[in-house]
């Protein structure tokens, strides 16, 4: 396993490009599954989770094909196999958003439960019910969710929960569906946005994405399409708080500011001085250290829990006291214990970090947890004396892209050693 | 309409030309199959192509299972960077053997 070696002490200066968002492309990818046509997606990511959704729609029968500017163009008219196998899902929970593309489209799908999650309980009951109301039959049997159904049918789905992955799905399945389908208490995340402007680029007709209802209209058919990726908000943020904590000042580009607004009122109250345009944010610290700031983590447009760990190794090492309240999943303080070896005073009471900034860490071998743990661990290395050696990167190489090259083309020391 | 060609450039060597798509590589493939397997020890020089999107990819993975089979050597030199960025997105850029810089060929 390839491993990350960061040698802190660099403050970043530069212009990093932002890469589309992952989590707006992989739902969009699925979508592709609804066409009767080929749909072209531009501003891909290119990452493993990606790889292995177009390999999961590929074995299905989907043509697919990579242009030279890596944009994707996804040909589901010869779909022959509505199987989303356990090898592929268990390595990408997002797998299960191919379920209510194929039930709409083709009346069924059999799709693997995901199985357990590092950072908490991430259950898809939600999806089944949904789908349920819709008028799908839905057994679940030998680790597979298995439905089907004739035309799905409108519904009025209330969430018990609000969930990104179980909106996106619900939407995407209504979208064929026969009637008016309203979900309510749905996510509202950007992401969720892209994709109904993705599924209105093929023909459907939702409204309301954004806000907590959303409506949709089924249509017969959708068609052809070509669509952009948004750009990557977690990203984003991510190279803003690692400016910050290095004292630097670093522009990122190809982002949209407006996706952000949550972090950038915290990185402010951590005494970034930053500008946004329309599509480029700018932080500087003129090499100050960072001030503590307290966050609490909700669904967006409230500060996002993808966005918690990174801000915690801007707290290990910022003045004063912050905290950091997860209020999204259970579980997910794992980074807390790597920053820890690193020097950073970090106390855990359930659900609250409380972390009392030091002046410097100190470098260590830690390991990686989840995606953004990973991040975080890259973050707090970039200010830690020494060497900082972060383990099981692959969590990290699916959700950014050469983040190693980004981050050297800022200034920072680090380099990849193959495992 | 795009084309492609694939043309012998000497000793061992082959070079390919024009645009690797949906529309060229099939007829490319045919006539790759037919040039490269009388040739022990190859090198396909791709410095000649315009555009390339994952076909072309696909192109050279394909040949490239034909020499394995036919226990050939075959290399490749020139590859366009865009090609190179798709077969990395693919995970399977380890697996194209590629002339190396100022190396002799074949």
């Amino acid at each position: 396993m390839d491993k990350l070696i960061i040698t802190g002490g660099a403050p970043l200066s530069g212009d990093v490009r932002i890469s589309g968002a992952k989590n707006a492309a992989l739902p969009i990818l699925a979508a592709t599954l609804l066409a009767t046509e080929p749909v072209f997606i531009g501003n891909v990511p290119h990452l493993q989770d990606v790889t292995t959704t177009m390999e999961l729609l590929g074995r299905m029968g989907a043509r697919l094909v990579v242009d030279e500017r890596l944009a994707v163009e996804v040909d589901p008219t010869r779909i022959s196999d509505c199987v989303a196998p356990y090898d592929l899902v268990k390595t990408m929970r997002a797998s299960i958003l191919v379920l209510g593309p194929l039930l709409a489209r083709f009346g069924q799908a059999d799709v693997s439960l995901p199985g357990g999650c590092a950072i908490g309980s991430r259950p898809v009951n939600l999806h089944i019910d949904g789908l349920r109301r819709m008028g799908a039959e839905i057994r679940v049997e030998n680790g597979y969710i298995r439905a089907r159904s004739k035309r799905l049918k409108g519904a009025r789905l209330v969430m018990d929960l609000v969930t990104v992955t179980g909106t996106e799905n619900l939407m995407m399945a209504a979208t064929l569906a026969d009637g008016v389908t309203v979900i309510e208490n749905a996510a509202r995340e950007p992401e969720v946005i892209d994709l109904a402007n993705c599924l209105n680029a093929m023909g459907a007709k939702v409204r309301g994405a954004g806000t907590d209802t959303i409506v949709i209209d089924g249509v017969e058919r959708l068609h052809g399409a070509s669509y952009k990726v948004l750009p990557d908000r977690i990203e984003t943020g991510t190279f803003l708080v690692a400016a910050a904590i290095t004292g630097g000042a670093v522009r990122v580009r190809d982002t949209d500011p407006g996706l952000l607004d949550a972090v950038l009122d915290k990185l402010r109250e951590a005494g970034g001085d930053i500008e946004v345009g329309e599509d480029w944010i700018s932080l500087d610290m003129h090499g100050r250290r960072p001030r503590s700031v307290d966050v609490h983590t909700a669904p967006y447009p409230a500060f996002p829990t993808d966005m918690q760990a990174q801000f915690t190794a801007l707290n290990a090492v910022a003045q004063g006291v912050g905290t950091i309240t997860e209020n999204v999943f259970e579980n997910r303080f794992m980074h807390v214990l790597e920053m820890q070896r690193m020097g950073a005073n970090i106390r855990l009471e359930g659900s609250v970090a409380i972390c009392t900034g030091v002046e410097r860490l100190t470098g260590a071998p830690v390991m990686a947890t989840d995606l953004r743990a990973s991040a975080s661990l890259v973050i707090a290395g970039l200010v830690a004396d020494g060497e900082t050696l972060v383990d099981r990167i692959y969590h990290i190489d699916r959700g950014y892209q050469n983040i190693e090259e980004k981050l050297s083309g800022l200034g920072a020391h680090i380099r990849r050693v193959p495992g | 309409m795009n084309l492609a060609r694939i043309e012998p450039a000497g000793d061992r060597r082959f070079r390919v030309s024009g645009v690797l798509d949906y529309g060229t590589v099939a007829a490319l493939e045919a006539r790759g199959r037919l040039l490269l397997a009388a040739t022990a020890d190859a090198v396909v020089d791709l410095s000649g192509v315009e555009r390339a999107n994952s076909a072309g990819l696909a192109l050279l993975l394909e040949w490239l299972d034909q020499a394995r089979a036919a226990h050939r050597r075959l290399r490749f030199e020139g590859v366009p960077d865009s090609l190179l960025e798709i077969a990395g997105t693919s995970n399977v850029a380890a697996l194209l053997p590629l002339v190396a810089t100022g190396e002799g060929a074949p």
